[in-house]
Order: structure tokens, then sequence, then C-alpha cells
């Protein structure tokens, strides 16, 4: 099987939301020996960036992104195991979370997925997370970017107290911060100083990598 | 037949706006439960439901929203849901008018269900069975379960509620709007929805939140071709956005009231306000109905 034709198969795996047949193509990426940064780059993210376009028009919902995700997801677990870790590393570092008084993690979770299939290590700290403790784990894994979601009117002040927190400890130049959530839109982004915001999951990943570059 | 229904296919009926965007206005904090309010500060919850009912609502919801036990547990409040709900419709019943009804108000669990989440059928069942139990109880007229996003998990209520009690039920979805036309984020289209929620029993079905009032009167048009029954309409006052340290709504009480008639006109039975809309929007759609 040429590299190409694997790539197609892995892109389609995803695409079918088909865990086994990623899985498969994983370890035949293994056995044919291709590097593993292209088969996640090539293979499991460009499936994954045709399935955020799906979403865009309407055609996938969060069922099929969801599993789709699962199949990118355990394709990565597949390819990182059979590598020494030096070989793997990671584009970015990305702290992640909900904003404190808010339990939804459904789309941070998504977002934390996708970002991880694109190559970034992810600290992934649930829902309800306090500004402090957004800072205190920034700091201790020295992230690149912090992502902080609000699903509601009432959470979405916290992203902006994130941001006067950092100022205030004279750190806000040490992460770039990139906010989401369903009210929270590019305006109230610039409005409260955040570096980046993302739609959606597949536009988290091209706003994240956006981001390292500056 | 139910009073509140059968005068629905009478006359144009008003719901209440914003809940959640009024408490923060007054101050409600970041780390605090809306619902806990209704045993914190009654005296504001109250003020509130009484300004809507002098705009002109016919309805009023509970502070219930995220009142059940999936929801109030993840804070450590599940102790509290007897008190919570019970109290929501005390604050109504109290200064209600004798020709005017409590809705009790259930939303989502804020979970996934099961495969795509972690989130048990039968868990999800109990949970809103046991809100509606204690707020029929405690007296209200009928039941909106609203900002569903999942149909799957607005039948599970549906039923729940059904099961519980007689009492006439309301189920809202929350659609946005995508180049292949208005889907729940969960994929459900608006004909599939509406049907499978009519032949389960719900007495009213219609979409809240996420859309503003343009949009909703283009949703309108097509939820009342899709279905017999009566239809309700309650969205945003548009889009939220920063002004100072403030979260504000961009729609103002005219252009809302001025599409609120349109949905009336395109054959809605109930128009409401959800996120950003307040007592002065409802009452600017009450004035703009009893001119026609």
């Amino acid at each position: 099987m040429t590299q190409e034709k694997l790539f197609e198969e892995i892109k389609n795996a995803v695409l079918n939301m088909d865990v086994k047949e990623g899985a498969r193509f994983a370890k035949l990426s293994i056995e044919l020996n291709v590097n593993p940064n292209l088969t996640i780059e090539k293979g499991f993210v460009c499936g994954i960036q045709i399935v955020g376009e799906l979403w865009e028009k309407g055609e996938f919902f969060i069922p099929e992104i969801i599993q789709a995700a699962e199949v990118v997801h355990s394709g990565i677990q597949i390819l990182k195991s059979s590598i020494v870790k030096e070989t793997l590393n990671p584009i970015g570092k990305v702290v992640i979370g909900t904003a404190e008084g808010d339990i939804h993690d459904i789309g941070k979770s998504l977002v934390a997925t996708m970002l991880e299939s694109a190559g970034f290590e992810i600290f992934d700290l649930g829902a309800d997370v306090r500004i402090r403790k957004f800072i205190r784990k920034a700091k201790e894994t020295s992230a690149d970017i912090i992502c902080i979601s609000a699903l509601l009117t009432t959470t979405m002040l916290s992203q902006k107290e994130l941001i006067n927190e950092l100022i205030k400890n004279k750190i806000r130049d040490s992460f770039k911060i990139m906010v989401g959530g369903a009210p929270v839109t590019q305006d109230w982004a610039q409005e409260i100083g955040a570096d980046g915001y993302a739609p959606n999951a597949m536009e988290a990943i091209k706003i994240a990598k956006k981001l390292l570059l500056k | 037949m139910n009073k509140f229904l059968k005068t629905l296919n009478k006359r144009k009926f008003l719901f209440d706006g914003g809940m959640g965007t009024m408490l923060i206005s007054k101050g409600l904090s970041s780390n605090e439960v809306p619902e806990t309010w209704n045993l914190k500060h009654p005296e504001i919850i109250q003020t509130l439901h009484h300004e809507y009912l002098k705009a002109g609502a016919d309805v009023i919801e509970t502070n219930t929203f995220g009142a059940n036990r999936i929801k109030l547990s993840l804070k450590g409040l599940g102790k509290e849901i007897e008190k919570i709900n019970k109290r929501a419709v005390e604050l109504i019943t109290q200064i209600l008018p004798q020709e005017k009804y409590i809705a009790g108000d259930i939303g989502p669990t804020g979970k996934l269900l099961k495969p795509v989440g972690q989130l048990d059928p039968t868990e999800a069942e109990q949970s809103f069975a046991e809100q509606a139990a204690i707020l029929a109880k405690a007296g209200v007229h009928l039941f909106i379960i609203e900002t569903m996003y999942s149909l799957k998990e607005a039948l599970i209520a549906l039923k729940a509620v059904k099961n519980t009690t007689q009492l006439p039920v309301i189920v809202s979805l929350t659609y946005k709007a995508t180049p292949r036309g208005f889907f729940t984020v969960m994929g459900d289209n608006i004909n599939q929805s509406f049907e499978l929620l009519k032949n389960e029993g719900a007495d009213v079905v219609g979409a809240n939140c996420t859309i503003g009032s343009r949009e909703m009167v283009e949703l309108v048009k097509l939820m009342k071709k899709s279905v017999d029954i009566p239809i309700i309409a309650q969205p945003n006052a548009g889009n939220p956005e920063l002004k100072g340290t403030k979260v504000v709504y961009k729609e103002t009480p005219e252009e809302f009231a001025y599409n609120g008639v349109q949905m009336f006109n395109y054959g809605a039975n109930i128009v409401g306000g959800c996120c950003g809309t307040t007592p002065e929007f409802i009452k600017r759609l009450y004035e703009n109905i009893n001119k026609i």
C-alpha cells in the first residue's frame, strides 16, 4: 500500500466514524514504517478537518463529531505507543477548562480532543475551574495557550477576569488566551483582549496553530 | 379539556422574558447557581416575576431551569432540590392574578446521553420525574421543557413529566441556523422532532434561545408548516456582547416586539423571550399585539 493510499483510508475511517478501521490502518502505518507524525497529519487530522467542514455545512452534528474524534484519538494512541517519545514532539502545550460556575464541558472536551489530535499536549482541568487554577497549571506546565470556555452568559465574564488576573500578575504575555463557548463571539474576544476565539472545535485547531507562530 | 389549552386556541399568549440574564444584572455572580436565589433572595425573584406580570405576560416560568438533581448535584446542592423547586412556585403563587398561569420550567441535564456521552437514560428520566413531581405538587399549572439541544433528551423529559402529572406540557428545542436549515446541535430537524414530540404527547412544541427574534420569525414559518399543534417561540435578544464589564444583548425591545407580532402572524400561539430579554421587551410586545 502506498503512503497516499494509507492516508486516504485513514481519512475515510475518520469520516465514516469507524474506530476499528482507524485502528487497523494506524497499525498498518507502523508495520509499513511510515513516519507516525505524517500519518497523524495527513491521515487523521486531515480527516477531522473535513469533519469540521461538514459541521459548518450542517451535515455533521455533535454525535458525528464525537465519534469521529474518537477514531482520531484511538488512532493517535496506537501510533504514540509505537515510537520513542522524543520523536512525537507536541507542537504546543494547552491548558484548557470551563469557567468557574459553569458545569458544561461537552464543547470544551471536544476542543481538547481536537487539539490533541492536531499534536498539542493537553492539560484538561475539566469544568467549573477557578481562575487561580488555570493560572497555576499554566505556569506549572509552561503552557503556550490557555483555553477558557463558558456556555453561560453568567460565566463568560470569567474569561475577562482571567485576562485581568494575568495582567495583574504581570504575566499576560506569557500565555496566549483562547476563548470559546455558545454565547462567546469574535467581538467579545476582542473586547476582553483575548488572543483568539473559535466558534467550534475545528476552527480552534487553526486558531491555536496560528497563535503559536505569533 | 384543560383551561390553559382551551384558552390557548382562542387568543395570543405571552410568556415572560429572560430570567438568568436579569439575575446577572441584579448581581448574580458567575459562581452562583441562579436557582439558589429562590432561597437566598426571594424578594428579587418575586419582584422580577411581578414586573413580567405587569408587563402583560400571561404565563410566568418558575426559576427552576437548572434545578434538576443531575445539575444541582454537580454543585453539591442535590439535597436542596425540593426546597429550591417548591419555593420557586410559591414565589409566583403569592402574586399571581387569577386568570394567569405558572409554568414549571425544566431545562436540560447538561450532560450528553449514551452512547455519545455518559448519561444513562434512566438516570435522566428519574431526574426529570423527580423535579416535575415537586413542581406539580407545589402547584404549577403547566410545564415547559425548554432549551433542549437533544431531541432524545427532550423525549425523555416529556415522558418523565407525562408519567408524573396530567398537566399540559410544552416542549421547546433550541435550533441553530446551518446552511441546510435549522437543526439542534445534535442534528435533529424540525419536522421529525415535532412529529415525535406530538406523538409522545406534547401539547405545544416550539423553539427558544440561541437565535434572535428576526431569525425566529423564519423558524416560526417552518415550525407552523411542520405540525398541527400550538407553537411557542421564545428568541434571545440577539447575540450577547460586552459593554464595559457587562454582557449586553443588541436587540431593542422595539425590534423584539415588531418581530414578535410577525411570529404571531405566521402562526405562533405563544411568544415569550429568552436570554437578554427584559420586562420592557414583553411590555412592548404586549402593547403591539393589543394594537392589532
